[in-house]
């Protein structure tokens, strides 16, 4: 029994926009929603499982829980032993992956297209019922303390976005950084897991996106085969946290001088609207005009004309809740100090905020926004990974065929004017790196 | 629905359907009036399109003291030409939101350009100006100086990268491969524009260069852009010398790389492997996966899995035009950096002394034909595999029948390939962290020498 799809991401005009990814959206019973997107120019297919849960919705007690309940779902379910996950899916010459934001925890696999049931199958059975065991919970615990202690405490700078969060956040959960803190990492126990489960693996919690070579009205009924039967029973109703936290009044600011790093550094973050706002894209667009190639006025002015820097840049980093705006440079000499560096950085913004930009900036970010939005769905993953995100957090899969739409109707003045509102000292946490001279030179 | 499916039997994975038929995609080449080849993949998916220039003889022809030559000239060659200053180049590209970039790799210098079909012509034109015309003003040299210094410094505070550097001097010692293609702080210094414009002259020529482009392109109308923009570019004859082997160890060498307080370990363990075009490529990569090349392999599954020392384990053979390095690299936390040592060595003298079980071959045979439709699902990496055809020789129907090559592969000829170029104890072990922690340990592997961050020699007291 198929009923008509709730929607269907098709246009009427010959000429379809760029990047245009065409697809249906059906919901099942149990409130599980499901996109299928059919591209055959490869033999492959992508499914791809995004649950409304990041780091934002864990115990304040249990940080860095959700990207570890991320590692544990690849480790048994109610038919799948440890450590059989991966090998079923490399037996099928797939690869999967996870990755966990501060809103979202995102699954995929990507297989050749008959083994389209076997995805479906694993990712039902772990959406039915998990089974991790305590070795696993033990080995997983050590695994993720070491991707921290690889990408955040032995790498240059690798505390800034931890740091940054700490700073741009009192209150909300997005104080503190997808990765935790090794004690509450370690704090996790098994019941944790299960309430963690109950409350946020549902299906009503989740959309699941199929892209690639299949027939969607066989694929349709294979995913209810699969996922239909599984109860929709969240322990407490999903409520995501709502942001209330007032304006900052005056800068956040921390200075670093305990960690080894090779070159003293600047980063800024701002607080800004969430994700998929209007303002959001016009500061999206003003980072690609600050640093996105060589002719950005970052490159231009601190790397290329005064050299004071070895690299400069900015972007957004957008949220369910207010995101961040990201702007750094990284000195070009050991030597250099960090005021020159915000300096520059303080004149640039300060002539976005009085000048405004120019209409051959804005279209050269518009043209940079389109090219890269086709270069990142080229494949099926890059394309189920969009629908996914656009489903889940927007609410609206069908905007992913209008974003760059949105996008191309921001005009100079709303640019300006969105700097102007949020790129100000007040709004804006810092944090800065200088060279240590007790440390060993590095 | 609902009752069939609260009925439904989840014990047995399902069975797959028939295997989608896959041929690797169709390829062409025909070459311009000037004589340069132009291989095209066309594929109108996405109105995208990429372009390679492939230039043969890149890093290993950096001469001696002037390591980082290659790589300086190509940072270079966008960055002023007759007609266009550094500047123009970057508004030019940048305003049709396409990218320009240019690398130096061990075996050629590839100039890489995507851009949306639409502005195909302005992409074109630009890379025919900076590989003819480019005139490398004294002022970007100094500003190329200033950034490559920069990101020496920024390499040097990176524990992988450190381990990289002494892993390559002590595996390939006196050969190109053992020097340091982004150069050194002392080679970027003294690099002058004399030998930057010797080396642009002599190396970046028609004779010994090949362009790969896929993407929404028509080969014929693509062809005759190429020909209106760079019929006139023409060169030096040269054609690039074959570059010899390295030879083997013949003792362990460890070297360590002194991060204090450093958290982690960055592990390098291996030693000279085999080149693209060598014969036994196929059952090595096939051994490779099963040792360190895949999730599942033994390395991975044995440190991350089982023992939980380290985020992710792998095993590489880097092929290149001449012997290039194997080797399992990862990143361990400081007190188990001995023992994760051990279960490496102990993984790769396994392989040379037992054969493996059927069914573990036959998994990783699984994945490998398997995964191939994966590696070949954009025009791009079908681009890129050809280009691997062109630049090293091989026959073109390589990937034609590459999975029944796959597929042949034995657990004899995996135990032959082993034994024949797995050298447990004639190997190169280097690790970057906290020496103090870890001397005592790793100087049971072998002769052991510290090394300051240059990559060279610290001489200090034997401690005892």
């Amino acid at each position: 029994m198929i009923e008509a799809p709730l929607e269907i991401g098709a246009v009427a005009s010959e000429e379809l926009p760029s990047g245009f990814i065409a697809f249906e959206e059906h919901r099942l019973e149990n409130g599980l929603r499901v996109i299928l997107h059919e591209d055959h120019s490869s033999a492959v297919v992508c499914l791809n499982i995004a649950y409304h849960v990041g780091s934002k919705n864990e115990s304040v007690h249990r940080r860095g829980f959700a990207h570890l309940f991320e590692h544990l779902l690849f480790d048994g379910s109610r038919n799948v032993p440890r450590g059989s996950f991966d090998v079923y899916i490399t037996q099928a010459g797939g690869n999967d992956n996870a990755y966990t934001t501060e809103d979202k925890t995102n699954y995929y696999e990507v297989l050749p297209s008959n083994q389209l049931e076997l995805a479906l199958w694993l990712e039902s059975d772990r959406m039915l019922e998990f089974a991790v065991s305590e070795i696993a919970l033990a080995t997983q615990k050590q695994v993720v303390k070491e991707e921290k202690r690889e990408r955040y405490d032995n790498t240059p700078y690798g505390s800034m976005t931890i740091r940054m969060n700490r700073l741009a956040y009192r209150t909300y959960p997005y104080w503190w950084a997808v990765i935790g803190d090794m004690e509450t990492i370690d704090a996790a126990s098994l019941t944790d897991v299960r309430n963690f489960f109950e409350a946020f693996y549902v299906p009503s919690n989740a959309v699941l996106v199929l892209a690639g070579d299949f027939d969607p009205s066989h694929a349709l009924e294979r995913i209810r085969h699969y996922f239909e039967g599984i109860p929709n029973a969240p322990s407490v109703p999903i409520v995501q946290p709502p942001f209330d936290e007032p304006e900052f009044l005056e800068e956040q600011r921390e200075i670093v001088d305990s960690e080894p790093i090779p070159l003293p550094a600047v980063f800024y973050a701002y607080r800004i609207p969430s994700e998929g706002s209007r303002e959001c894209h016009a500061l999206d667009l003003l980072t690609t005009i600050l640093s996105s190639g060589e002719s950005s006025r970052l490159y231009q002015s601190l790397v290329y004309d005064l050299q004071i820097a070895s690299e400069a840049s900015s972007f957004v980093d957008g949220r369910e809740m207010p995101g961040l705006l990201y702007l750094y440079a990284v000195h070009s000499t050991p030597d250099g100090g960090t005021q020159e560096l915000e300096a520059a950085i303080e004149q640039i913004i300060g002539e976005v905020i009085s000048k405004g930009i120019t209409s051959e900036e804005l279209q050269k970010a518009k043209n940079k926004t389109e090219a890269m939005t086709v270069a990142s769905r080229v494949t099926v993953n890059g394309k189920a990974d969009q629908l996914a995100h656009t489903a889940l957090m927007f609410g609206d899969t069908g905007r992913v065929n209008t974003i760059l739409d949105e996008y191309n109707s921001i005009k100079m003045e709303e640019i300006r004017a969105a700097a102007e509102r949020y790129l100000r000292p007040a709004n804006r946490c810092a944090v800065l790196y200088h060279l240590n001279r007790a440390l060993p030179q590095e | 629905m609902n009752n069939t499916v609260t009925i439904l039997d989840r014990s047995t994975p399902p069975k797959p359907g028939p295997y989608p038929k896959v041929a690797f995609p169709a390829f062409e080449c025909a070459s311009i009036s000037n004589g340069l080849d132009v291989w095209t993949v066309s594929n109108h998916d996405q109105p995208i399109v990429s372009l390679s220039l492939y230039i043969r003889g890149g890093s290993a022809c950096d001469p001696r003291g002037r390591e980082g030559l290659a790589a300086s000239v190509v940072d270079l060659l966008t960055k002023g030409t007759h007609r266009r200053s550094a500047t123009k180049i970057a508004d030019e590209i940048d305003f049709v939101g396409g990218s320009l970039s240019a690398s130096a790799g061990w075996d050629a210098l590839t100039i890489n350009v995507s851009v949306l079909t639409k502005y195909l012509d302005v992409a074109v034109d630009l890379i025919s100006d900076v590989i003819q015309f480019s005139t490398f003003p004294e002022e970007e040299i100094e500003r190329m100086r200033l950034q490559r210094l920069a990101s020496l410094r920024q390499a040097k505070s990176d524990a992988g990268f450190l381990a990289d550097v002494v892993f390559s001097k002590l595996v390939f010692p006196g050969h190109p491969y053992g020097q340091q293609s982004g150069g050194t702080e002392r080679s970027i210094s003294e690099i002058t524009r004399e030998d930057i414009v010797r080396f642009a002259k002599e190396y970046i020529t028609p004779s010994d260069a090949f362009v790969v482009a896929s993407g929404d392109i028509s080969p014929d109308s693509f062809r005759k852009l190429l020909d209106t923009n760079l019929s006139s570019w023409s060169g030096s004859a040269r054609k690039t010398p074959v570059l010899g082997n390295a030879k083997p160890l013949h003792s362990r060498k460890v070297g360590l790389i002194n991060r204090e307080g450093a958290v982690q370990s960055a592990l390098r363990v291996g030693h000279i492997g085999i080149p693209r075009n060598h014969p036994d490529f196929i059952p090595l990569s096939v051994m490779n996966v099963l040792l360190g090349g895949y999730f599942n392999s033994r390395i991975n599954l044995n440190l991350r899995e089982v023992h939980g020392y380290t985020y992710g384990a792998r095993s590489a053979f880097d092929t290149r035009m001449a012997a290039g390095p194997f080797a399992v690299s990862t990143e361990v936390r400081t007190e188990v950096t001995t023992r994760a040592v051990e279960e490496i060595l102990s993984e790769i003298t396994r392989l040379t002394v037992e054969e493996v079980a059927a069914d573990e071959l036959q998994m990783v045979k699984n994945y490998m034909i398997g995964n191939f439709p994966l590696q070949i699902e954009t025009p791009q990496q079908v681009a890129g595999r050809v280009a691997t055809l062109v630049l090293f020789g091989i026959e073109r129907d390589y990937w034609d029948t590459y999975r029944e090559k796959l597929s042949a592969i034995t657990s004899v000829d995996l135990y032959r390939v082993a034994q024949q170029y797995l050298h447990p104890s004639t190997l190169a072990i280097v690790a970057s962290g906290d020496v103090q922690a870890l001397e005592a340990g790793m100087g049971e592997f072998g002769e052991m020498n510290v090394f300051n961050d240059e990559g060279t020699v610290i001489e200090r007291p034997i401690s005892v």
